[in-house]
């Protein structure tokens, strides 16, 4: 009986701790919410972007090495009430990152996700003129999107 | 980001330094900052410019302009009692400034921020 009990212990304690593992909750504080990288982006106020087609031309050292070719150009806009430390630093570095957008239609509905993979920012914008008065934006190039 | 005491966050929003000084007539700050997509190494910010706002005249501000030096500014900015940003700005130069309706604007431009 003591080995039985101590064998349901230590099962449970194993499907405990490999469910622990596995399990990841997200919270949603608003219904906008941005992830860099995994990590959430505090006091995000809005978020926009846009995908257009166009045409592209690359060339090599010389003129005789151009090819025009067909692709999107990804651009997107997230604005915060305040400086964001995380996107600061891409924008310093100019690393690229991955940003996954989560937008719930409305309260208690479905939440959408988007995907955006190899991301920089290329554009940061502040104002302040007051606690409650404060906006900054952060413009970034993706270069890829999926839903 | 800065870990702060609460002591030191009784005013949550922004302050500005001018090579260690304090701004304190500040009314707002505005800035962008724009990068080049491609960025080779040890490369900085392709333009940073920025505004100072202030309720008077900053005798500080004003002989940066007349002298024409570059200084180190540094904006914070408090989010909450224990997260704040920090922008550096270095090489800055005040280009000009301007007078309205109870507020000085001085234009500033920067060479990178860190």
């Amino acid at each position: 009986m003591k080995k039985f009990i101590l064998a349901v212990i230590m099962i449970s304690c194993l499907f405990s701790y490999a469910f622990a593992e596995k399990i990841t909750i997200t919270v949603f504080t608003s219904p906008k919410n941005v992830y860099v990288d995994g990590a959430a982006v505090k006091g995000v106020k809005d978020f926009e972007y846009e995908a257009k087609k166009q045409v592209e031309v690359a060339s090599g050292s010389s003129d005789d090495l151009m090819i025009a070719y067909e692709g999107y150009i990804i651009k997107g806009t997230i604005t915060l009430d305040s400086l964001s430390p995380v996107l600061d630093k891409h924008l310093k570095e100019g690393s690229t990152f991955n940003l996954d957008y989560f937008e719930a239609e409305k309260e208690g509905s479905n939440v959408k996700k988007t995907v955006f993979s190899g991301c920089k920012i290329i554009k940061s914008y502040f104002s302040y003129e007051g606690p409650d008065k404060t906006v900054s934006k952060y413009i970034f190039r993706a270069q890829g999107v999926a839903e | 980001m800065i870990p702060l005491f609460p002591a030191f966050a009784e005013d949550l929003g922004t302050t500005v330094s001018v090579d260690g000084i304090s701004i304190k007539e500040l009314k707002g700050v505005t800035f962008t900052i724009a990068c080049r997509e491609v960025k080779t190494e040890d490369e900085g910010p392709l333009k940073v410019d920025g505004k100072l706002i202030t309720e008077g005249s900053v005798g500080l501000l004003d002989r940066v302009l007349k002298s024409e030096s570059k200084v180190e500014i540094i904006i914070t900015n408090v989010r909450s009692e224990e997260e704040a940003e920090e922008l550096k700005f270095n090489g800055s130069r005040i280009e000009s400034v301007s007078k309205g309706a109870k507020k000085y604007v001085y234009r500033f431009t920067a060479e990178a921020v860190e």
